[in-house]
Order: structure tokens, then C-alpha cells, then sequence
């Protein structure tokens, strides 16, 4: 149903999807796993044809045809994250409009809006629409199309209890019809329950492609069983090995990692030695601890590799070629470009559910946060200072980009340009860069914790004289 | 407004385009327009003659003639800001939309039709309704340079709206500041800039030179175009500027300039469309 070959994707110069090759077969459904900026969106685009491959190809529908061309999206639907619609519009209106672009009949309306819970709401406008809502009704325009291949990008990300039981009874039945679906999401318990096979992309490569009993299986192996027994002999332990070859001992605990069907041999084991068991525990594998495992391994063994990885949205202004248009929009282009660039502003974060691009890790004070904001690509979160130091100093920053970095005091964002950074060992930070920053020298002398902090040039920071 | 219900045997086209219509009779641009349009053409018809110390409203001619800069001077300007605005939309919206399974460039005519008509119908029932005043007062002569106008208005939008979508290309919102940034230097550079700038190079520049400098400004400005269109049209050659005047004396009288000028006006709606298309198609959203 889906063929991705060799596909690639760069937007300027950033690598955001590299040499991905997959195939989705009629019926499946799949969960596409990742952390922001892994390539998820950027693929599932591909598919809808909103984004022309740098090289590869992504093709739909048997026989497969490029997503680029419009008759082949016929079999598709795709629901972006962040859905929204024309204000003025009433819900029904929406789907009128959807539903005739298709140039299917608007019949069967009123129903899809009452399984999305939106039967009530379908003559208000949509500007009237929560957040919840609003999601809610692109799921009844991807629903109403009636397409044999639903593409969903986070589509349980914004969506409240109604939207969410909505979303589960639909990929149900459409796994019953044979129809496929292919979501991304952060929401590992979706995944589990719903999905036949897992992807996961990091740093724009597939590092795994799982059926759901493989990964059941792998998950199961992250458990372990501790047993606190008598005095294990080394014929009882080299028993044991041989059933789970890493098992280990630390002081009186017996560790025997592994899946759970290991575990009564293990046992049976032990008891033929006469070793008894005075305590036992076990722990089962989580898959979002799998998960962290498989992204943190990739990540590090990613870490020489080129930078700069970003999920980039934003259209790309194609090469203008034509010799009229030049004349036409030389002069404006020119004198517009130069006033744009100053208009970069810092992008508000919730820092605790934001992942710093550098360490992975969730946000957790707001005073140490920076963020990289460029005007083609979304913005980049860090949590530490050091954090954005680091990742400068692999992937340097371009003359579109602009540094926001918090004011240790304020927490207000403050271009990195004009900050005073400061390192003092006594500061925590959240990767021990002990590198904060203040909106001036000033604020600094007002803060009795970094006073004496050694002072830090902005171009060591930023990796260049900004 | 009531929305009609969208009839699926309409093509894309006509689906996206009374969709667009709905969407601008809905807003309070159109209608701020059509107030704008109405109140400036009574103004004009009004303030004829203030200066001789009379009273009273002038008839469709002369309010023509006062019009023609007014109009090249706003309608290129709604019809920027109305087209980059609608041609912007968030992010979402657009991915929505150009997944769907319809040619992006039939989108885009189909949004720009919409546009076009909502515009022309703001005008139309800003200067109709004003026009219906001076009907009262005045008597009908003269309507038809009164309806030239409108006709010229309708062409400037078309221009303009063209060059809006040129502009955007496959913006979503987040481009759209920049879009209005490039539109609004756009609008200067037509209206004003240029005319002023081709009078100094011709100013140093031998007569021959600087008559074929001044008559190929007259094409190569679409408001230029469409400024010396109207003014042929109303037989306002007194009016004309020494960039006209050059152009009209090298095209050998009206029939050779209208062609000229008709020729300028159909380019500058062609080629910024197929750019736009061109643009919108490469784009990724």
C-alpha cells in the first residue's frame, strides 16, 4: 500500500529523513516511534504527498503510483498534528467542503460527525471549537473520505476521551475491513494496543521495524527476576547460566534478566540444587523503557554523524527561475528579506514536556533553557546551556538562525547575543554545565549565586561572534 | 452569510472557489472595502467643486476621471492583502488541504476565483451604490466612464491577486509576514516608485533613448498599463503623462496602444499565475 525506496530528504541543507526504505502492506496497521526531530512527520508527509523526496521514492496505492500525483491519493487520507480549520466555518460546512473536493456525496455528514462526538456542535463555527474539537473534525474528514490508506500524524496528541475512544473504534474496524493506517505517536499505549508493526526512526534513519510479537518479545526481555537466596553454589549458578547466560550475582541477589518464560527453569534449577529461595521480586520490561533504551543507543552511536536533523515543516521557497518574475520580485525579495530576519522571536516552551535536542531529556528547570530559532525549520529546545554549547559546536549555527537563551533570574527569553553567561560551580544545571546566563551585567551583580561565576564569552557559547 | 451546500459534481475548481467566496463575504475586509470604495467615490463626486466654490456632486464623467488614481492606488493594495491573507493559511489547513486528492494548481485557481469575485463584487457594491447617489442627482451621462473605471478595477485586482499568489507560492502562515513584507514593496514600487524611477533615467538619457525608456515603463508597469488604458479609454489624453504620451505617439493612436496595453495587462495576469503555480507545485507543505 505504501512503498518508501532510498527515501531522502533534505530541507537547506538539513538532513531530516535519510535512506528510508519500507514497505505497508493492505490492511497492517503501523505505528511510526521516535523523538522529535526523528523524521516521523517528515516521512508520513512524503506518503501524502505534501513532500517531494530529495532522492528515493515514496509511492501509494496498487499499483503504486508516486504520492506526489494527485489521482494516486485517492486511496489516502491524511490528518496533519495540528489540524485547523477556516474560522467562519461551521463544523458541517467543513465537511461539505471535504466531502465535495472528493466529489462524494455530502450524505452520510451528519453521521461521521456523530461518531466523532460532534453531532451537536455541527452548526458552530469552528472558531468556536476547542483544541479537542478541532482534532475531532479532522478525524471526521479523514473518516468521511472512507480511504483505504489512512495516514495520522500524533493523532491522539490533542485529542480528549470522546476523540480518543473515537480514534481506537475506528482503527479497529479498519483493520477488520482490511483498510490500512499508519500513525506516529508519542503515546506508547496507543502503539501497544493498536499497531501490527512498529518503526522507529531516530536522526531520520528506521533504527527498528518490529511486528507486534517481536516487540512484544523485547520488551518482555527488558524484565528481571531478583531472588534472594542461601548460599548458591558455582554448580547451581553454572546450571543456571546455561538457561540465562546473563545472569548475575550481586551480593546475597541472584539477577536473572530476561523474559518471563525463563524463569520457572530457572527456578526448578535452584531447587534441584537446594538452594532456597528466601525472597523473590520481579520486574516485567516496559515498552517506553525499550523505547528510551533504542533511542538512547542510537543517538549515541549517531553522535559523529552530521547534525542538525530537524523535522522541518515549513515550505521551501523553490528556486525562482523565471526571468519575469525576477523583475517582478527582485527588489522586493531583497528589501524584504533583511526586515524578516529580525523578526525571529522566541517560541514559548513548556519545558516540561519539551525534549532537549541535545541530551533527550524532558525539561525540568526553566531557568537553564536555550533555544535555537530559525526561520525555515522549527525551533530547537535545550535544557542546559551546555547542552546548546555542544550541539553549536557540531552543527554551527547559520547566519538565518537566532539563540534564545532564559535569564537565570527572570526565566524570560533574551537574545543569546546580548546575554551575560556565567559558569559557577555552585549553580546546578540539569547536565552540570553550571552555565547560566542574565540579561545584563547588572542582573548578574543582583544574583548572589553566580556573582563570583567565572564569566563566559558569548562566542564561546555560540561558537562564533554573533 | 448562508453557506450553499457544495455540490460534489462541480469540479474542484468551482468547489474551492465558492468556498473562497464564503470565506470573504464572511470576513470584515470585504466589507471595510466595499465601505472604503463606496465612501471614496461619493468624496470624489462631492469635492469636484470645492475649489470654485460651489456645491453639489459632480456627474459619472468627471467622477470617473477624479477616480482613476484612487483606484490604482487602493485596489492594487486590497487586492495584496486580501490575496496574500487567503492564500496563507496555517499550516494545518494547507496540509489538510493539498493532501487531498486534487491537482494543487486547480486549488489555486480555485482560490483565486473566489477571491477575484469577492473583491469585484466589494467594488462593485461600493462604487454601485455610490453610483446609484449620482444616478439621483445627476442624470446618467457620462456612466459609461464610470463603469470603465469598475472595469479597471476588476483588472487591477486580477493583476494584483495574481501577484499575491506569485508571492506566496507554498507559504502557509508562517510566511505570510514575509509575503506581506515582499507585497507591500510590490504595491510601492508599481504605483509610485516606479514611474518616478523611469522619469530620472530618462531624464539623463538622449530623447530617443528616453522615449523608449518612458513608453516600455508604460507595459512594463502593470498599473502604468492599466493607468493608460482608462485614460484612452475616457479619452483623457490631456491627462496623459510624458511615459503615456511617448507610448501612444510609438504605437501610431489608441488602436495600437489598447492592443499594446491589453497585451501588458493579459501578462501580467499569465505569467505570475503560471509562476505561482509552478511555485506551489515545488513547494512542500
Amino acid at each position: 500500500m505504501i512503498r518508501f525506496r532510498e527515501f531522502s530528504k533534505t530541507f537547506a541543507g538539513r538532513v531530516a529523513v535519510t535512506d528510508l526504505s519500507l514497505d505497508i502492506a493492505q490492511g497492517e496497521v503501523l505505528a511510526v516511534l521516535g523523538p522529535n526531530g526523528s523524521g516521523k512527520t517528515t516521512s508520513i508527509k512524503a506518503a501524502a504527498g505534501l513532500i517531494t523526496p530529495t532522492s528515493g521514492t515514496v509511492d501509494i496505492g496498487d499499483p503504486p503510483r508516486p504520492s506526489c500525483d494527485p489521482t494516486a491519493r485517492r486511496v489516502c487520507a491524511f490528518l496533519p498534528q495540528r489540524v485547523s480549520f477556516p474560522e467562519q466555518l461551521t463544523g458541517r460546512e467543513v465537511l461539505e467542503f471535504y466531502s465535495a473536493l472528493r466529489g462524494r456525496a455530502a450524505g452520510h455528514i451528519d453521521a461521521t460527525l456523530r461518531a466523532v462526538s460532534l453531532g451537536a456542535a455541527a452548526s458552530r463555527l469552528t472558531g468556536t471549537y476547542s483544541g479537542g474539537m478541532t482534532q475531532r473534525l479532522g478525524l471526521a474528514v479523514v473518516l468521511m473520505s472512507d480511504a483505504p490508506l489512512m495516514l495520522l500524524d500524533e493523532p491522539t496528541a490533542a485529542l480528549d476521551p470522546d476523540g480518543l475512544a473515537a480514534f481506537h473504534a475506528m482503527v479497529a474496524q479498519r483493520r477488520v475491513l482490511g483498510q490500512t493506517t499508519v500513525f506516529s505517536s508519542h503515546q506508547l499505549d496507543d502503539v501497544e494496543q493498536l499497531a501490527d508493526r512498529v518503526a522507529v526512526l531516530v536522526d531520520g534513519r528506521l533504527t527498528a521495524l518490529l511486528t507486534a510479537a517481536e516487540l512484544s518479545d523485547r520488551v518482555a526481555c527488558q524484565g528481571q527476576m531478583r531472588l534472594r537466596t542461601t548460599a548458591i553454589t558455582s554448580a547451581a549458578l553454572a546450571d543456571v547460566r546455561e538457561i540465562a547466560p546473563q545472569v548475575s550475582v550481586s551480593q546475597d541477589e541472584l539477577i536473572v534478566p530476561g523474559a518471563a518464560s525463563r524463569r520457572p527453569a530457572v527456578l526448578n534449577v535452584l531447587a534441584r540444587h537446594r538452594v532456597e529461595v528466601l525472597a523473590l521480586t520481579v520486574a516485567e520490561g516496559r515498552l517506553d523503557q525499550w523505547y528510551r533504551d533504542l533511542v538512547g543507543a542510537s543517538a549515541t552511536a549517531d553522535e559523529s554523524k552530521i547534525g542538525a536533523e530537524s523535522e522541518v515543516t515549513q515550505s521551501v521557497m523553490p528556486s525562482v527561475t523565471s526571468i519575469a518574475s525576477r523583475i517582478a520580485l527582485l527588489v522586493a525579495l531583497s528589501a524584504a528579506a533583511a526586515c524578516v530576519d529580525r523578526q525571529l522571536q522566541p517560541v514559548t516552551f513548556d519545558a516540561a514536556s519539551e525534549s532537549c535536542r541535545e541530551c533527550r531529556m524532558t525539561g525540568s528547570d526553566g531557568r537553564t533553557a536555550a533555544q535555537l530559532v530559525t526561520s525555515d525549520a522549527e525551533p530547537l529546545f535545550f535544557d542546559d546551556i551546555g547542552c546548546l554549547r555542544a550541539y553549536l559546536a557540531r552543527v554551527p549555527m547559520t547566519a538565518a538562525s537566532v539563540v534564545f537563551v532564559a535569564d537565570f533570574s527572570s526565566r524570560r527569553w533574551i537574545p543569546a547575543a546580548d546575554a551575560v553567561f556565567v559558569e559557577q560551580p555552585s549553580i546546578a544545571t540539569p547536565m552540570n554545565s553550571h552555565l547560566v546566563a542574565f540579561s545584563s551585567d547588572a542582573a548578574r551583580e543582583a544574583s548572589a549565586a553566580a556573582r563570583t561565576g567565572r564569566i563566559v564569552a558569548v562566542k564561546d557559547v555560540l561558537g562564533r561572534t554573533p | 452569510m448562508r453557506h450553499r451546500s457544495q455540490d460534489p459534481r462541480r469540479g474542484p475548481l468551482w468547489v474551492c472557489a465558492q468556498q473562497e467566496w464564503t470565506l470573504a463575504l464572511r470576513s470584515r475586509q470585504l466589507t471595510i472595502f466595499a465601505a472604503v470604495f463606496g465612501t471614496l467615490a461619493l468624496a470624489v463626486a462631492s469635492s469636484g467643486y470645492v475649489l470654485t466654490g460651489g456645491t453639489g456632486l459632480q456627474d459619472f464623467s468627471r467622477t470617473a476621471a477624479s477616480l482613476v488614481e484612487l483606484v490604482l492606488l487602493i485596489v492594487p493594495l486590497a487586492a495584496l492583502i486580501v490575496g496574500v491573507s487567503a492564500l496563507t493559511p496555517d499550516s494545518g489547513a494547507a496540509q489538510l488541504l493539498y493532501s487531498q486528492p486534487v491537482a494543487r494548481r486547480a486549488i489555486l485557481w480555485g482560490k483565486l476565483t473566489g477571491l477575484f469575485l469577492a473583491l469585484v463584487t466589494a467594488q462593485g457594491i461600493g462604487f454601485g451604490a455610490s453610483g446609484l447617489v449620482l444616478f439621483s442627482r445627476t442624470g446618467s451621462a457620462g456612466v459609461s466612464s464610470f463603469l470603465g473605471v469598475m472595469v479597471a478595477g476588476a483588472g487591477l485586482t486580477a493583476i494584483f491577486l495574481a501577484l499575491a499568489a506569485a508571492i506566496v507560492g507554498g507559504s502557509t502562515s508562517r510566511g505570510r509576514a514575509r509575503a506581506l513584507a515582499v507585497s507591500l514593496v510590490v504595491w510601492l514600487v508599481s504605483v509610485a516608485l516606479f514611474d518616478v524611477a523611469a522619469l530620472g533615467v530618462s531624464a539623463w538619457l538622449p530623447s530617443g533613448a528616453a522615449a523608449r525608456v518612458l513608453m516600455s515603463a508604460v507595459v512594463v508597469n502593470p498599473v502604468g498599463a492599466v493607468r493608460t488604458g482608462v485614460m484612452l479609454a475616457l479619452d483623457g489624453k490631456a491627462a496623459f503623462g510624458a511615459a503615456s504620451l511617448a507610448f501612444l505617439r510609438f504605437t501610431g493612436g489608441a488602436t495600437g496602444a489598447g492592443a499594446w496595453l491589453l497585451g501588458s495587462i493579459a501578462c501580467w495576469i499569465i505569467v505570475p499565475l503560471a509562476l505561482a503555480a509552478r511555485r506551489l507545485g515545488r513547494a512542500d507543505v
